[in-house]
Formats: C-alpha cells, sequence, structure tokens
C-alpha cells in the first residue's frame, strides 16, 4: 500500500542564537510521514522534540535543509503564509492552558472555525457534532476552569480535529495528566485516526503513551537516533 | 438561548475580557471617565462663558454686524457717514431676521457745568430702537431715557454725571468743533443717569442724532448696528446683505468689528482644549499602561492562538472589540459624573458679583453658567473612544507581534 506523503524532511537543522550563544537544536534531521501514521518522538529533555514539532507545524522555519509540510515547501514560506497554513490545514494540541479560559468548551470549538471563516450555522452544528463524537456534549457549556485537566485536553483535541485536518501535532499532550487520563487522551487520538485516517505526530516521555504509538521516532541530541514501526500499528508502514 | 450566544465568539470573547479582571477594567474606565468628564466641564464652561461674552458684547449695544462705510474699519472715523444711510435702515428692519437695527453717529464735545469740564462722546442714537440693541441704558438709574421728541437731551454715565456734579433736569454747556472748523455751543439737559458700576459709567452720554447731526453738521449716520434673531445665522445673514448694500456701504460681523474679543474666545477655547487634550492623554496613558499589563499576563494564551493560525487582523480586531467596550463603559461614566455637574453649572451657574466685566465686556448678569447641550453627548463619545482606541493601539500591535513560537516556549 502506498499512502501519500505528509511530511518529508530531509537534513533539516535548526540554530538559535541567543546573544553569542549558538545551539544547535536540530542536527539533519531526515523523515517521512505517511497518511495515517500514529507517530511519536521521544528522546530526553533538549534533545529537540519541540522543534521538531514547531518546524513541522510552521510555527518557525528551518535553518537548513529540505522540508515539506502537506506539500508545501516551508522554505518559500512567509509568515501569513504560515500561519494560513496552521489555521486551515493542521490542528495542535498543546502541553497545557490550550483553551481561552473566557469562553466555554463549545466557544472553544467554535473560535477557530470562526478565525477560518465558516458562518454561524455551519461552525455551531460542526462544533457540536465534533463534541458529540468525542463525548464530551456534557461538558459543551463549562469553562476550562470548570473542567478537569483531563476534559481540557480532549477539548483541545476536539478543537484540534475539529475541521479535519490531515496532520494533528501535539507536543506533550498528556505531561500534565495522570496515568489514567493519558491513556483515555490517546485512545480518543487513536480513534479519530482510524475512524477518519487522520495523520498524528506527539512528543512524549511518557512509556505508557507510547504503548499506544504506531510508530516511534527516537531523538537524542537533535538526531534521529532510531525509527521504528511497531507491530500493533495498523498503519501500513514500509 | 441569550443575547450574548447569538453573537459570534469575537465579541463575547471581547466582553468576557473586561470581566475577567474587574477591578482593572473599573479602575481604567473610572480614570478615564474622570479625566474626560473634567475636559467635558472645562468645555461646558467655556462655551458658556463665550456664549455670554458674545451675548454681552453684542447686546451692549456692539451689535452681531455692523453696517459702515467703507474704511470705517480701519479708521473708525466719526466723520465718515453711510452713503445711503436711511435707505440701509429701512432695509434691515424690514428684514424679518432682524431683531433690531438702530443708526448712529458721534461728535466729540466738551461739558461744561459750571466750572467743572469733561471731554466726551456724544453718541447720536435713535431713542425708539437704541434701548433694544443696547441693554445697558435701558436701566436708567435715574431719571429717564431719551425718548423720540427729545430734542438737546442727555443720557449720562454715573461717573460722568458726577463728575460734572449734574444729575436729571440739570443744564450742560456742549461745545464742539464742526465740520467747517468752528466753534459751536449748545445748551442739553441731563434727562437720565445710567448705572452700571462698571468703567463704562465713564463714557456712556448719549443724544438724539438728530442733535449730533445739528452739533457736527454732519447729516446722516455713521453706522448702523445690527442684532438678529438668530444669531447663529450670522454667516448666512452677511452673505445675503452684502450684495444688497449700497456702492460704498459695507457690512463686517462682530469678529471683525471687535477682533480682540474674537481672539480672546478663540485663544481660551485652543487653550481649553489643549488642557483637555493633555489631561485626556495622560488618563489615556494610564489605561494603556493597564491594558499591556493585561496583554502581558494573556500572552500564553495570545501564543496559543496565534499558533492555531489567528492572524493579526483577528487579533487587532479582538482587542479593539475590548477597548471598544471599555470606551463604553467610560462613556457611560463620563455622562454619569459631567451630566450633573453641567447641568448644576449651567441652572446654577457662579456668581462673579456686580459690575464685573469679562476682556472689558460689561456682563448685565453677573452670574456666569455652563453650557448643556447636546454636544455633552457627542463630545464624550468622541473623548471616550478615541482614548480608549488610542490607549489599546500599542498594547494590540504588541500582541500582533508575537512570536508563537518563541512565546510558547517562555510561558511554558
Ligand atoms: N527559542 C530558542 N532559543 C534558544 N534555544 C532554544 C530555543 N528553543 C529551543 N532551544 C534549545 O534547543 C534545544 C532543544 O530544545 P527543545 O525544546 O526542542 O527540546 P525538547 O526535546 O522539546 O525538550 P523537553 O523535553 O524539555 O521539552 C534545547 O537545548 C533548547 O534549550
Ligand atoms: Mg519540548
Amino acid at each position: 500500500m502506498n499512502k501519500p506523503i505528509l511530511v518529508s524532511a530531509s537534513r533539516v537543522r535548526k540554530v538559535f542564537h541567543t546573544g553569542s550563544v549558538e545551539v544547535e537544536a536540530l542536527r539533519g534531521v531526515d523523515l517521512e510521514l505517511k497518511e495515517g501514521d500514529f507517530a511519536a518522538v521521544v528522546g530526553p529533555s533538549g534533545s529537540g522534540k519541540s522543534t521538531l514539532l514547531n518546524l513541522i507545524g510552521a510555527l518557525d522555519s528551518p535553518s537548513s535543509g529540505e522540508l515539506t509540510v502537506l506539500g508545501r515547501p516551508m522554505a518559500g514560506l512567509s509568515k501569513a503564509g504560515r500561519a494560513q497554513l496552521r489555521l486551515k490545514e493542521l490542528g495542535f494540541v498543546f502541553q497545557a492552558y490550550n483553551l481561552v479560559p473566557v469562553l466555554t468548551a463549545l466557544e472553544n470549538v467554535e473560535f477557530v472555525l470562526e478565525l477560518q471563516g465558516r458562518g454561524p450555522a455551519e461552525r455551531r452544528s460542526m462544533a457540536r457534532q465534533v463534541l458529540r463524537e468525542l463525548g464530551l456534549e456534557s461538558l459543551a457549556g463549562r469553562r476550562p476552569s470548570q473542567l478537569s485537566g483531563g476534559q481540557q485536553q480532549r477539548v483541545a483535541v476536539a478543537r484540534a480535529v475539529v475541521s479535519r485536518p490531515r496532520l494533528v501535532l501535539a507536543d506533550e499532550p498528556t505531561a500534565n495528566l495522570d496515568g489514567a487520563n493519558a491513556e483515555s487522551l490517546l485512545s480518543l487520538m487513536r480513534g479519530l485516526r482510524d475512524r477518519h485516517g487522520m495523520t498524528f505526530l506527539f512528543s512524549t516521555h511518557d512509556p505508557r503513551v507510547i504503548r499506544h504509538a504506531g510508530r516511534v521516532v527516537t531523538l537524542a541530541d537533535g538526531r534521529i537516533t532510531s525509527d521504528a514501526a511497531k507491530r500493533k500499528a495498523r498503519s501500513g508502514r514500509t | 438561548m441569550n443575547f450574548l450566544d447569538r453573537l459570534p465568539v469575537t465579541p463575547r470573547y471581547a466582553l468576557r475580557n473586561l470581566a475577567r479582571n474587574r477591578r482593572r477594567t473599573l479602575l481604567s474606565a473610572g480614570g478615564l471617565a474622570l479625566g474626560c468628564s473634567v475636559a467635558l466641564v472645562a468645555i461646558g464652561w467655556n462655551r458658556g462663558k463665550n456664549e455670554m461674552l458674545i451675548n454681552a458684547l453684542a447686546e451692549g449695544g456692539a451689535g452681531h454686524l455692523t453696517v459702515a462705510p467703507q474704511g470705517w474699519l480701519e479708521s473708525r472715523g466719526a466723520r465718515l457717514r453711510l452713503n445711503q444711510g436711511s435707505r440701509v435702515l429701512a432695509m434691515l428692519r424690514a428684514d424679518p431676521a432682524v431683531r433690531v437695527a438702530t443708526p448712529e453717529n458721534r461728535v466729540q464735545a466738551l461739558l461744561a457745568m459750571g466750572t467743572r469740564m469733561v471731554g466726551v462722546e456724544i453718541q447720536g442714537v435713535d431713542p425708539a430702537t437704541e434701548p433694544g440693541a443696547d441693554r445697558l441704558v435701558r436701566k436708567a438709574a435715574l431719571g429717564r431715557y431719551l425718548v423720540p421728541s427729545d430734542r438737546q437731551g442727555l443720557v449720562l454715565g454715573r461717573t460722568l454725571a458726577d463728575r460734572l456734579g449734574v444729575g436729571p433736569g440739570d443744564s450742560l454747556v456742549v461745545t464742539v468743533t464742526d465740520s467747517t472748523g468752528s466753534m459751536k455751543n449748545a445748551m442739553f439737559q441731563v434727562l437720565g443717569v445710567v448705572d452700571l458700576k462698571s468703567k463704562l459709567d465713564a463714557a456712556i452720554c448719549q443724544a438724539n442724532l438728530k442733535d449730533v447731526e445739528a452739533l457736527s453738521g454732519l447729516p446722516g449716520e455713521e453706522k448702523i448696528t445690527v442684532l438678529l434673531k438668530d444669531p447663529s445665522r450670522l454667516g448666512p445673514f452677511l452673505a445675503g446683505l452684502r450684495p444688497r448694500l449700497p456702492r460704498g456701504d459695507r457690512a463686517w460681523p462682530w469678529q471683525e468689528v471687535s477682533p480682540d474679543i474674537a481672539n480672546g474666545v478663540r485663544l481660551d477655547t485652543v487653550f481649553v482644549w489643549l488642557i483637555d487634550f493633555i489631561l485626556v492623554v495622560i488618563a489615556l496613558l494610564g489605561v494603556a499602561s493597564a491594558q499591556l499589563t493585561a496583554v502581558l499576563e494573556r500572552r500564553r494564551e495570545f501564543a496559543v492562538l496565534s499558533a492555531l493560525g489567528m492572524r493579526g487582523g483577528s487579533m487587532l480586531k479582538l482587542l479593539l472589540g475590548e477597548a471598544l467596550a471599555l470606551g463604553t463603559l467610560s462613556l457611560l461614566v463620563t455622562l454619569a459624573i459631567s451630566c450633573p455637574a453641567l447641568l448644576y453649572l449651567s441652572r446654577v451657574g457662579i456668581d462673579l458679583g456686580s459690575g464685573m466685566d469679562v476682556a472689558g465686556v460689561a456682563l448685565v448678569d453677573s452670574v456666569m453658567r455652563a453650557d448643556f447641550g447636546p454636544w455633552i453627548i457627542w463630545e464624550s463619545v468622541l473623548l471616550s473612544y478615541a482614548a480608549t482606541l488610542a490607549a489599546s493601539l500599542y498594547p494590540a500591535w504588541f500582541a500582533t507581534r508575537l512570536d508563537p513560537a518563541e512565546a510558547l516556549r517562555v510561558a511554558q
């Protein structure tokens, strides 16, 4: 089976300059993500996981190397072009404080649809539907402060997938969750990937989370040291 | 579904952000409202003062406009005469926009009573219309004002009468040099004394226009003073009048006839606006600093939103929406403070005491009042919204410039 390639990175480097100090966060990364991948990026703190996700998520641009995301070469993309790509074609889940505190769960989901320029009726029904699908209907009217950490992350996932992006990026989405909540968030994401064929790339430290991944990319000191498809994974890795 | 639910998410978001830190919102709105209110009271007071000054000037004999021969504005020569004074006077009196039009001429004279002598300028007036144009002389404190049938009668200011030691009923000798250069004497009788308790009392000396014509040997009117029914129509009225005037006769608005007063009014207005501007800017800087703090506190939130693809334009819309809501709150507080204050100052006013004159214009009514009118609404809307929008520009610009990756990392 030849699935389309969503992300392709070749000799990607990222150097940060802080004053006179240079930090080479990524030292030549080669990576391909195919549609339907459910991949974890693991590695010690400072190994470059967030940096990699930020580059793929068009939040930042590489210092050198070639990176193509959803068919677009990142090198030629303007700031506005990157924002447009994030808004329309990518989904994001962050580690914590994902949600706007003064908006309810439903409004948080609706807000991205509003930013995408969708009409009121459409965004209301799309937001309701994704909450229903993820079993969060009963939380629709609550503000983040009235939700548990696990519930907040699930609403964040709902917001990330509401417009069915092909690629969802999550930087340590379970870092602030206990074991049960972490596993339940992972199976939620896994279900979305299975039902809709969405591609997920997430970073984690947590071995229980790694177990759910269909593919594990290990980073150390800015380089990929191993990239293994797991037997359990249903995605057709070649 | 309540009203808020029907709005798009952005305005709901903006409105709730104000409720997020109620104390800060109330302090910002309150501080700004206080600044705007003081500014509005200053504007209202200045408007009231100017209106009073202009009224006092116009009704103190200067009128809203003056018709006089060409060259009069520059020389103010007492020997100038209108080319067709009586025709112009009749035309003005027939105009429905005119409240009163009254002629005047002047002659320099020496008044003598026994051994006392005073040099004055006798104003020749039409006794029938003069009191309607000059409310100062209406109040003759002793005796009476001139009537059209009076010949060789005088109305004097109190100071003048005291210097000559005369009162109503007394006769005195008037000496003039006429147009041919020869001296002339005539007996006049004092009919009334006007007491304004102001320095104008030393200058008031009025007689029948006909008597002044005879004394000076120059028949006719030097100028015609006109009061309009609606002073705000002065510009259009002048524009309509000028083409109808005979050759050689001209009309000027009070601003050109009394440039000192007009400049004083303009200067005061500029000064009040300048002070108000500084005041509002100070209040605005306070709001800007509070707004910037609010944006800094929400760095993480803006970073997440910008990572989700929210563009600068949408962020600006959100923050300007917050500014608009804050402006509305501040507007309500401003109206709540400034309306009662201005209403009080416009009804009750402040008594300046009798004999007061402002910029050399005698005020008949010594109580000064602020102006109260619909302008308060426009100007509070203008001040409140302009100030909150201006205060939000820098914080909004700052928020749109946040780099999402950097802000996420720092705020993690
Ligand atoms: N904006 C930046 N400026 C300077 N240095 C940076 C910046 N972002 C990352 N780094 C550096 O790059 C390296 C990789 O950082 P990164 O955040 O990608 O690691 P990570 O694997 O996500 O770590 P963690 O598990 O702690 O989140 C680190 O040495 C970090 O200090
Ligand atoms: Mg990280």
